[in-house]
């Protein structure tokens, strides 16, 4: 292996090393393998950046790229199966390598706090929030037992947690998101450590929530703390990043100041990180890159790269057994974690890079000016070959609504008995061939709205109707014999498959269902359908658990389509996926709603990602619907007040503001 | 919280009339003479007694006053007369109750310390737990008689340092705690290890980590609370480990207690006295079950109604 010589690290090291104050931290030549069984994984390769006091850098890829691993390695948790080498490692200058445990315990906390991927889990479920945010006080000293009380409260404070005296005596499940995450920082800052560590603190937050949190996260680092930022989303580093690094398989493909990276960035694998933003591109223009898009064929990406990858010439032999799949939750697109990568010696990004060659295949690229590539450096924002920019479809008032609501209602019993309105007199249409998207936080009704429109719920006020006929408040006999023109996409494919099955055989039974009768016919549209969504016909033999996310959103696409439906009720459908694969599933969902003609009710609480699919868009909060317009004119001049803090909370890059409108 | 407190009330009155019937239905079902059953086979009783036990249990009468009758005198609390000991059944359980008791709760003690030892010290950490699993794996299995003869013969008979037989004391108590302990703290040790390891797997568990907590510690103040959860799914197969237990522990080491009289009537035939402890076997579950589900509801917050 060529070792990928980070010229300007080395040179930060010698610096250090030359009477001025140390770096606070210097990672330089960091590489991490799993031994699991026979297979290694090397989940972080060769791994060099440092951090100063005050700085934010961003690490940033796709799940199984190896941030984490890089995070808990720098806190000594990679765990026993783990082996950590480097060159140096070090914090203020001193070396982290030679640490025994009781060393570790010292930093951990105290010098270093490490805020967990996942706040949902990252607090103990069965202690009090304030019980946790004092444990660190407590176990390095720096707190009487009477006195962290005091100090739970302040931090809760700090962190902008209103009422803090009574969440403090809370547990965690008792918590939003956005207040679990702030209690989670709380903790890993209450000891006061130097270096902030966030593991994709905004992850699943909603996007007013995720400004509050890098505010805070802002404000550490103005305070002198050094901020280690991970995040799976370039868009969201922006605000706060100084520098950034990018990850690809275990390698930092990429790195230099933010602005650079994110305005011109040289590696094919930012380039397409950076185009798959939604609200960096001109709507209508797709958002993967165009290898990715190739449908039918054989698309490279991660996201599909497991099921054709045998018969690519980049892993004849390399023994990507289909099985890699299996047994590893962190990674939902195995192809791109270290296993694959691992085994042969090129570029791990060349399966799905469009300049892939021989060279590539055989040599690693080592670093030059920040970059990773043996053919760097395309300009930025490319023209994209195939710019099939749908037009804005204006829609004349004369044609009748496909789905009409007007004005319904619905209230849910909490468990405490008391009632909460969950959707309060929404009016909304949808025409013909037209997606209408609803955006709103969690909690704003846009579900329930869903699920009126698909008829699983009825309305307590208000009507639905369906092709000018009424939909809600009908015997169910009445809506079955149309209910297969309604189908819906959910966030989580998953929980709607039977896991056992093949995909052949829920197609099959989606398939059935129409009218089609005979294995061999049944299969035969099943490989259709799987074709229309970019999945090769192999993917009948597989069950849904062994596919990645993408692929288990493209089954559900397909099983939605199987009965040619007018109408397809997408709620949340990309928000469980990384960029590169949100970006793939988007273009899917386009074409297809452009070749099929659907009508498309496209649900989801990231602006960026409505402003891309929409025709139309209705804004709700707290079950009402605050704005409703056409899709450019509500982003680029919105009426609302609340709808303006909704854009404003948006993350912009550097550069494309304009462009987003 | 009222309606939760009603339903397991509600539940806790089934149990114990289920038990109830259970035993009224035995009586009814052993073959021949009720009278002679009530009796047992030893006792050569006058015509003159078995008219006053007919009529006391109202035998001529239907079964379903018969029924009513039965459960109206448990009410009372009259569980009737044991026709060995010619004393009333009550009494005698209340009398035996104690040194059983004390047997259990030390027993119980003394599994748990064991269990929370062997667990803590071991979880997720491979060769401690091979060593562990085998010693649990022996405890839960070894017979407990035999158990008990082992101990005996080392420590009474060779070493001289416990009595042999008796109940008087702590030192009388300590090897009939042992020897009922050990199989309760290997299944509790493996229950509270895997639940230990699920918990060590969990986010939080890292998160505690990385604020500087030692392995140890991470354990004591975090994951210990999550694995005792599973606990409470043990708690019928403890109840009847601790009872089962008992007979056999309180025969071995000739200490007396609810073992030695249960032995001693089901021996002997002795109805009532074997009615009156299927009942009280029904009491201790109830108190169990009630006593686990109040600190199931303390360890996790998240059980709580609403
Ligand atoms: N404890 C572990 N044992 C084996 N493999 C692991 C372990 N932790 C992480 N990995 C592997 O290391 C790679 C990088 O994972 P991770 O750092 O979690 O990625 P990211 O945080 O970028 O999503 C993945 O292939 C993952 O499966
Ligand atoms: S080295 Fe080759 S395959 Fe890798 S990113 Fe650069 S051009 Fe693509
Ligand atoms: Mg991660």
């Amino acid at each position: 292996m060529t070792p990928a010589a980070d010229s300007s690290v080395k040179s930060e090291v010698r610096r250090s090393t030359a009477g001025h104050p140390p770096d606070l931290l210097v990672v330089d030549g960091l590489s991490v393998t799993f031994r699991t069984g026979r297979e290694e994984v090397r989940a972080v390769r060769n791994v060099s950046f440092s951090l100063e006091r005050g700085e934010c850098l961003a690490i940033v890829g796709e799940s199984g790229s190896g941030k984490s691993v890089t995070a808990r390695t720098l806190v000594g948790l990679t765990g026993a199966k783990a082996h950590v080498t480097a060159r140096a490692l070090t914090f203020e200058g001193h070396d982290l390598t030679t640490l025994d445990e009781r060393g570790w315990r010292a930093v951990r906390g105290r010098r270093i706090g490490l805020v967990l991927q996942d706040a949902l889990v990252s607090l103990d479920p069965l202690r009090t929030v304030g019980a946790e945010i004092a444990e660190p006080l407590l176990t390095h000293g720096l707190t009487r037992r009477g006195e962290a009380a005091r100090r739970v409260l302040g931090l809760l404070g700090d962190v902008g947690v209103p009422d803090p005296a009574r969440r403090a005596r809370q547990h965690p499940h008792q918590l939003s998101g956005g207040l679990r995450q702030r209690a989670l920082i709380a903790s890993a800052i209450a000891a006061g450590p130097d270096l902030v560590i966030a593991d994709e603190p905004t992850t699943a937050l909603d996007v007013t929530v995720q400004a509050q949190i890098f505010d805070l996260l802002g404000r550490l680092k103005d305070r002198g703390a050094g901020v280690l930022l991970i995040s799976h989303d370039l868009a969201v580093v922006a605000r706060l990043a100084d520098r950034v690094a990018v990850m690809y398989g275990g390698l930092i493909v990429e790195h230099g100041p933010a602005r650079e990276v994110l305005t011109s960035p040289r590696h094919p694998y930012t380039q397409a990180l950076l185009a798959a933003v939604p609200s960096a591109r001109p709507r209508g223009t797709p958002l993967s890159t165009p290898v990715a898009r190739v449908t039918g064929g054989a698309p490279p990406s991660s996201d599909d790269a497991e099921g054709t990858s045998r018969s690519r010439g980049a892993f004849a032999g390399a023994g990507a057994s289909p099985a890699s799949a299996g047994g590893e939750g962190a990674s939902p697109d195995p192809a791109v974690g270290g296993r694959v990568v691992g085994v042969h010696g090129g570029c791990p990004y060349a399966a799905r890079c469009p300049l892939a060659d021989d060279t590539c295949r055989d040599h690693l690229p080592s670093e030059r000016q920040g970059v990773s590539c043996h053919h760097p450096g395309l300009p930025p924002g490319a023209p994209a070959q195939a710019t099939a920019v749908a037009v804005p479809r204006v829609v004349p008032d004369a044609v009748v609504p496909l789905i009409e609501v007007h004005g319904v209602g619905k209230r849910f019993r909490s468990p405490d008995g008391t009632w909460h309105t969950a959707v309060d007199g929404v009016s909304l249409h949808l025409h013909p061939g037209e997606t209408l998207g609803v955006v709103g936080e969690s909690g704003s009704g846009k579900t329930t709205v869903a699920r009126m429109v698909l008829g699983l719920v009825e309305p307590d006020q208000g009507t639905v109707l369906f092709d000018g006929h009424l939909w809600s408040g009908v015997r169910e006999r009445v809506r079955r014999t149309r209910r297969t023109r309604i189908q819906a996409v959910y966030q989580d494919p998953l929980s709607s498959f039977d896991p056992r099955h093949t995909v052949e055989r829920l197609l099959g039974d989606a398939v059935a269902r129409t009218g089609t009768r005979g294995r061999a016919a049944k299969r035969a549209r099943a490989a259709a359908l799987l074709d229309q969504v970019g999945l090769p016909a192999a993917t009948l033999a597989r069950r849904p658990r062994d596919l990645s996310g993408g692929q288990r959103q493209r089954v559900a696409i397909a099983r939605a389509l199987a009965p040619a439906p007018d109408v397809l009720v997408c709620d949340e459908p990309v928000s469980a996926l990384d960029v590169s694969i949100q970006a793939q599933i988007l273009d899917l969902l386009v074409a297809l709603q452009r070749d099929l003609g659907l009508a498309m009710l496209f649900i989801s609480h990231d602006l960026g990602v409505i402003h891309h699919v929409s025709d139309r868009v209705v804004v709700m909060k707290d079950g009402k619907v605050v704005e409703t317009g056409e899709v450019e004119k509500l982003f680029r001049d919105p009426a609302q007040p609340y709808t303006k803090e909704l854009l404003a909370a948006v993350p912009v890059l550097p550069g494309v503001r304009e462009v987003a409108g | 919280m009222i309606a939760v407190l009603i339903r397991r009330a509600a539940s806790a009155l089934a149990v114990l009339l289920g038990a109830a019937t259970l035993a009224f239905a035995a009586l009814e079902l052993i073959p021949g003479d009720k009278v002679a059953a009530l009796l047992g086979p030893a006792t050569s009783a006058s015509e003159q007694v078995k008219a006053q036990i007919r009529a006391e249990y109202g035998f001529d009468r239907p079964i379903v006053v018969q029924y009513l009758h039965y459960l109206g005198r448990l009410v009372r609390g009259d569980l009737g007369d044991s026709y060995q000991l010619s004393r009333p059944v009550a009494g005698l359980l209340a009398e035996q109750l104690w040194p059983t008791a004390q047997l259990a709760l030390a027993a119980i003690a003394l599994a748990v310390a064991l269990a929370v030892l062997s667990a803590v010290v071991t979880a997720g950490r491979r060769a401690g737990r091979a060593v562990a699993t085998a010693w649990e794996l022996a405890a839960v299995s070894l017979p407990s008689f035999w158990l008990g003869i082992l101990l005996l013969t080392v420590f009474s008979f060779q070493l001289g340092m416990f009595p042999v037989v008796g109940g008087e004391g702590i030192s009388a108590l300590v090897l009939p705690a042992v020897t009922l302990a050990l199989p309760i703290a290997g299944m509790l040790a493996q229950v509270l290890r895997e639940g230990l390891e699920a918990a060590l797997a969990q986010p939080f568990a890292v998160t505690a980590r990385a604020r500087g907590l030692s392995h140890t510690a991470v354990r004591v103040r975090h994951t210990l609370r999550h694995a005792t959860v599973p606990l409470a799914t043990l708690t019928g197969w403890l109840t009847g480990s601790l009872l089962g237990g008992a007979v056999l522990v309180e025969t071995v080491f000739g200490r007396p207690g609810v073992g030695a009289l249960t032995l001693q009537a089901v021996s002997n035939k002795d109805m009532p006295v074997v009615i009156g402890v299927v009942l009280l076997s029904a009491v201790v579950f109830v108190v169990i079950s009630a006593v686990v589900d109040a600190l199931y509801a303390v360890v996790d917050p998240r059980l709580k109604a609403g």
